[in-house]
């Protein structure tokens, strides 16, 4: 019988619906084994000595100066790009909209890479939202609870995304390997021109993933004579094995502008 | 009556335990030596007494898991079914054995749980290396000892047996 069950759901998808059901109910067990985690936090933030949250300060401090600047030139170039696009008369690309949620929880089995967050559809959270953290893509939410949501990690084994290597513009697919340091590209053929140290960044083709994120760095290229393409892997930029804070990006508009800006922009 | 209620109990909060340690966050490289606390807990326990805790009751427990961990429903309940019935089968001599023995069939029982896991798994595409399987093994099986230990100070202390 049991393994019946296991043959269903590997197979067929007749279990999808009890799976979101059941996960409101699971949830609360992540909250409680994650009080250990928060009582720790909370002691670190109550019991900072004074001198520490100094330095602190002072590298903030820096840190948005630093931050500040590049807004600068950001806003210049944004309107900039605004007006090219509109000389293009290409749909103009929104600031996306974006929300905090909090890790409860990872997933108990090492070859399975999902993490529980604490925002659901209360928050207005979707399947298929895309993740990112302050360093680059995370993953993409799969289940959606009341007030808790699954996120599945991009090197989880059976995620793929299309990217797209930020120098040169060339389009590939980066499919995670079951290790959170390590994606592979598929199907790079030999003549690509693909080097150490190359910036990967979503392509936005699944329309999944808003185009322009950061994923990952090239970190090796090997050519082998004997094989058809060449083995590239690259290294994830988020911080997956460390970040606390995760930001869900709404970006459903960009999909629907796509859909009728060919309409809209004779128009307007 | 009352003793065979306070037993289920107790083995209650025992499971509940167990599967908090099985879920609690450890990060993927750690994640590898994690004890399968619960596996190891229904063995306790359907050596403790056969009559009460059996197949079924493991299947739910497993199955139970699977819904929790979010893995491939019916791994381990079918993993967990298969060793309690092997634990029943052989309980008699099981019981009799050291400690030091007994920790040695315990690896072989979490080894036969794992692989079967492991299986279960395979057939969703993440089924893991049998470095993983060997490693939790082990590590399962030198925590028998302490469970006993600290199982049978909790029998003596709240005087269920």
């Amino acid at each position: 019988m049991a393994l019946a069950i296991a043959l269903i759901y590997s197979k067929t998808d007749w279990f999808s619906g009890a799976r979101q059901r059941v996960s409101d109910f699971t949830m609360p067990l992540y909250w409680f084994t994650d009080i250990p985690g928060q009582v720790g936090r909370w002691s670190g933030d109550r019991f900072a000595s004074k001198q520490d949250l100094q330095e602190e300060n002072t590298a903030l401090r820096t840190e948005v100066l630093v931050l500040k600047r590049k807004l600068q030139q950001m806003a210049s170039l944004t309107a900039e790009n605004t007006r090219l696009r509109q000389l293009l008369n290409s749909a103009d690309t929104i600031e996306d909209r974006v929300l905090v949620a909090e890790l409860i929880g990872v997933s108990p089995d090492p070859m399975r890479h999902k993490v529980m967050i604490n925002r659901g559809s209360a928050d207005g959270v979707y399947i298929g939202q895309p993740v990112v953290d302050a360093f680059g893509l995370v993953g993409q939410v799969v289940e959606v609870g009341r007030h808790t949501g699954r996120v599945l990690l991009i090197t989880d084994s059976s995620h793929a995304l299309p990217v797209q290597v930020n120098r040169n513009g060339i389009r590939l697919v980066a499919e995670g390997q079951g290790d959170l340091f390590e994606l592979q590209l598929r199907f790079v053929s030999s003549t690509t021109d693909i080097q150490e140290g190359d910036l990967l960044v979503t392509s936005g083709l699944g329309q999944r993933f808003p185009p322009g994120y950061p994923v990952a760095l090239v970190e090796s290229v090997s050519h082998d004579p004997g094989k058809p393409f060449a083995t590239v892997t690259a290294r994830p930029m988020a911080e997956l094995n460390r970040n606390r804070h995760v930001l869900l990006v709404f970006d459903r508009h960009v999909v629907s502008d796509a859909d009728d800006s060919p309409a809209a922009s004779p128009g307007g | 009556m009352t003793s065979s209620w306070s037993l289920s109990v107790l083995f209650g909060m025992c499971l509940l335990l167990a599967l908090l340690i099985a879920i609690y966050p450890l990060s993927p490289s750690i994640s590898v030596y994690r004890p399968e606390v619960l596996c190891l807990m229904l063995i306790y326990w359907v050596l403790h007494s056969p009559q009460q805790f059996g197949v079924g009751i493991a299947w739910f427990v497993g199955m139970f898991q699977d819904v929790v961990e979010d893995g491939v429903w019916g791994g381990h309940a079918l993993a967990l079914a298969l060793v309690a019935y092997i634990c029943m089968m052989s309980y008699q001599r099981l019981r009799s054995y050291s400690i030091g023995q007994q920790t040695f069939w315990i690896f072989v029982f979490v080894g036969i749980h794992q692989l079967f896991v492991n299986w279960i798994q395979g057939l969703d595409g993440y089924g893991g290396p049998a470095r993983h399987m060997a490693v939790s093994a082990l590590v399962s099986a030198a925590c028998w000892p302490l469970l006993v230990i600290c199982m049978r100070i909790v029998q003596r202390r709240y005087r269920i047996f």
